[in-house]
Parts: structure tokens; sequence; C-alpha cells
């Protein structure tokens, strides 16, 4: 047996096997973050149960391993349990991803005992309740998170949590970091706060110093050397990273995963809009194996190193070039400087 | 997990997802966070123990016949793959 990584993701490039989906269940949210991307008026047909079934039953076949269930705030899906019960029926590696407002202790248990998760990943929005609720904009969700996830802990799930640097909790970094060790959440950074999906430039205004990403940047190698001189492992990956991809690209969108949306439009990433083809009329295999849009995206990503040339990306200052982010800069009709 | 007797049924544990990836497997164990490659004839052991309790004897004659290999050869194969697995916390006997 060997450790996961480079073979097993080279095979799966190679075969151009669907390893890995992302599942967003609803666009609903108990919470009103400042900078949520999602585009809340998007319209269609939620996806039934009986489709569900039927999506994960596919995908099991097609030896799809890694499930991530978000939104919106997944947890409030009426039928998240029951679909949760599947993905673990039907032996799948599950990441939820929630902004923890309802990880009660009932359930908690309920998330145990019937979705099993590999670990609940929950948002941090600062190491305060001013901060973090000032970006919620909701009173009281820090200090139920912190409850919350305190509960999740010691009843035996793993977790960890994601932050998006702005210029609300910039001035938090170290602090933040450090509640996630407290809490046994190790805490990740992701971003850029980009555009909403539909163009709306609302989000850029709290965009953090440029200079913060750099320090997250020197914070996250600092840890990461300092563990492997206590000889623990560095930070963990997602099943998407890993080896250097043949031909270089920004990401590796239109590979290895998908992002199905509420009303069953599989995407290539959750923020490019365009539909490789909808659940309601196709099968996740029929998509997967012949829409265009896949193979599109990815010369899109290719081409976009090329246009980097070997230099390192930024976007919005941090250290990344998401196809997205630049595509949803492009619908905007306000004069932003988006450079 | 105690050495497993010959006679006694093992089953995958309920806590490892796997999938064949190609040739080969991947296994995670939820409980530890570790994800493994295995080979052909490990995905067929793990995915055999996902469907039903067998005895290593049981195990032996299926992956003998499913790899025209002979019994004692498959006896050695799964031996040395059920000790792996033991190891990690990956199968559960009775």
């Amino acid at each position: 047996m060997r450790m996961l990584r480079d073979t097993i993701l080279r095979t799966v490039r190679a075969r151009r096997l669907l390893h890995d989906v992302t599942l967003e269940l609803t666009y609903h949210c108990n919470l009103n973050c400042f900078y949520c991307y999602n585009n809340r008026e998007k319209q269609g047909t939620p996806l039934s149960l009986a489709q569900y079934r039927t999506l994960l039953e596919d995908l099991a076949r097609m030896q799809t391993l890694f499930l991530m269930l978000t939104g919106g705030e997944p947890m409030i899906h009426p039928r998240f349990f029951e679909i949760g019960s599947m993905c673990r029926e039907l032996g799948f590696v599950v990441r939820v991803r929630t902004n923890g407002h309802t990880l009660f202790p009932r359930n908690i248990d309920r998330l145990i005992h019937e979705v099993d998760p590999y670990v609940v990943e929950v948002t941090l929005h600062g190491a305060t309740a001013e901060v973090h609720d000032r970006q919620t904009r909701v009173p009281g969700s820090f200090d139920r998170l912190i409850q919350n996830l305190r509960h999740t802990r010691s009843a035996g799930l793993r977790c960890s949590m994601v932050a998006t640097p702005t210029a609300w909790n910039q001035h938090q970094i170290e602090k933040m970091i450090s509640l996630g060790d407290e809490l046994d959440a190790p805490l990740h950074f992701q971003g850029p706060v980009g555009p909403r999906d539909n163009g709306d430039t609302e989000p850029l205004s709290i965009q953090p110093d440029p200079e913060t990403w750099y320090r997250i940047a020197a914070l996250v190698e600092e840890r990461s050397a300092r563990k492997e001189t206590d000889g623990e492992e560095g930070m963990k990956t997602d099943s998407t990273s890993g080896p250097v991809d043949e031909i270089p690209a920004t990401c590796r969108v239109g590979m290895v995963g998908v992002d199905i949306d509420p009303f069953g439009n599989v995407q290539a990433c959750m923020h490019l809009q365009e539909s490789a083809g909808s659940l309601h009329e196709q099968s996740i295999e029929e998509i997967w194996n012949h829409s265009p849009l896949f193979a599109r995206v990815r010369q899109r990503a290719i081409a976009a190193a090329a246009e980097l040339g070997g230099k390192k990306p930024r976007q919005f200052g941090a250290p990344l070039f998401c196809l997205g982010v630049a595509e949803n800069c492009t619908k905007c009709s306000k004069n932003v400087d988006c450079s | 997990m105690p050495e497993i007797k010959n006679n006694e049924k093992i089953h995958l544990s309920g806590r490892v997802r796997f999938r064949a990836i190609g040739d080969e497997g991947v296994m995670v164990h939820l409980e530890n966070g570790r994800a493994m490659v295995v080979n052909e004839v490990g995905i067929f052991i793990v995915e055999t123990l996902g469907r039903q309790d067998m005895t290593v004897a049981e195990l032996a004659e299926k992956v003998a016949g499913a790899f025209e290999v002979d019994m004692d050869q498959g006896r050695a194969d799964v031996a040395t793959f059920l000790d792996q697995l033991r190891g990690e916390q990956a199968i559960e006997g009775g």
C-alpha cells in the first residue's frame, strides 16, 4: 500500500475519471455574509431526492470518491440528512462545508450516525464576535459558531475552518489561526474576495491590503516548516491537489471534478456559471463524457497559464488565478479596477 | 486487532471508503484520515470484504479463482495484504 497523491492522481487524470464532485445543495442560507459570491437570483427546478439518488448511484458506479456538500448553507436543505445518508451508503468520502450555525447537538448526532463525514469544514470570518458578526451580518453568529464547533469536536468529528481574508478581518489573521489551533480545527485561507457570480462587485469594497496575502503566505510557510521539524504532517490538501500538471494550467478545472448547482446544472467549477448539461435532461455520465465544455475550460486554464509566462499568478492580491473570478469581472458594468 | 484465525469471518471496517481507479484502488480511512493506494489484487480483496464477511480461506479461494493463481499463492497474497489492512485497522473480525 502506498500513500495517495501522485500515483493515483496521475491515473485519475490520465483516464479522465470524475474523482471529485461538489454538490451545492441550495443557495439559501441562514447567514447573510457581505461578500457571499452566490447568485441568489438564479432560478431553476431543484433536484428531487429521487434525482439525487440517481446521481449518487451513477457517481458511485463511475468510481467518484470525494463529494463535498455545500451551498448556500447545505444543512438547511430540507433533505440534507437523507442526501448525506445516501452518500454514506454509497461509499463516498464526504466533506460537509457549512457555516456551523445549525451544528446543534442533535444535528451533530445525526451527522455522525447518518452521514459519517470525513470532515466538517466551517467558515470563520474573524477571531472576535465584532468582526465575525460584521461579515455574517447576523448578531450572535460568532458565539454560536464557537459553541457549536466545540460540541462538534468533542463528539469526535474531524473539523477544519476556512477563512477569506478581507479588509475587516485582516488585522486578526494570527488570532484566527490561533483560534483554529485552540479549537483543534486547523484554519485554511481561501480567496480572493471576488465579484459575485452575477457580476455584482459590491464585495470588492472589502478587499484586504495586498500585503495581507504575503503575510498569510509567510505564516503558512512558517507553520509548515515547524510541523515538519516537529515530525507532523504538513497542511493537508484536497484530492485535486498534488503533482504538477503535465501541461501548465492555472487550475485543474475540467480535469477531475465538477460542481452541480441546486438546479441540476453541471458546471466545471462553482464560479463558472456556464452549464455543461442539466441533470433534468441527461445523466452525469453523459454530461461528463460528452460535453465539450470541460475541454474548453481546460484550454482556457492552459491559455491563462501561458499568458502568465511562468510568472506566479496574483488575483486581487491572492496567489492564484481563478477563471471564474476573471469571468465574473467581465460581467461587471461598473467602472471597477480589477487588474 | 489480534491475529486473524483461519475460521474467523472478517469484514471491511465501516469507516473505510474505497474506489477502483484504473488497475489500482484507493482507500480512505475516515478514522485516521489516511488515504492509500492498493494494487489490483488489493482492491479485489477490499471490494470482496466490503460486500460480505469471509474467512481467510474463502478469500484465498476467491483470489485464486479471479487471478488464476494456485491456492498457495492466493493464500500467501491474502495473508500479506490482510496483515497490512489489520495494521491500518481497516478490517474487523467476528
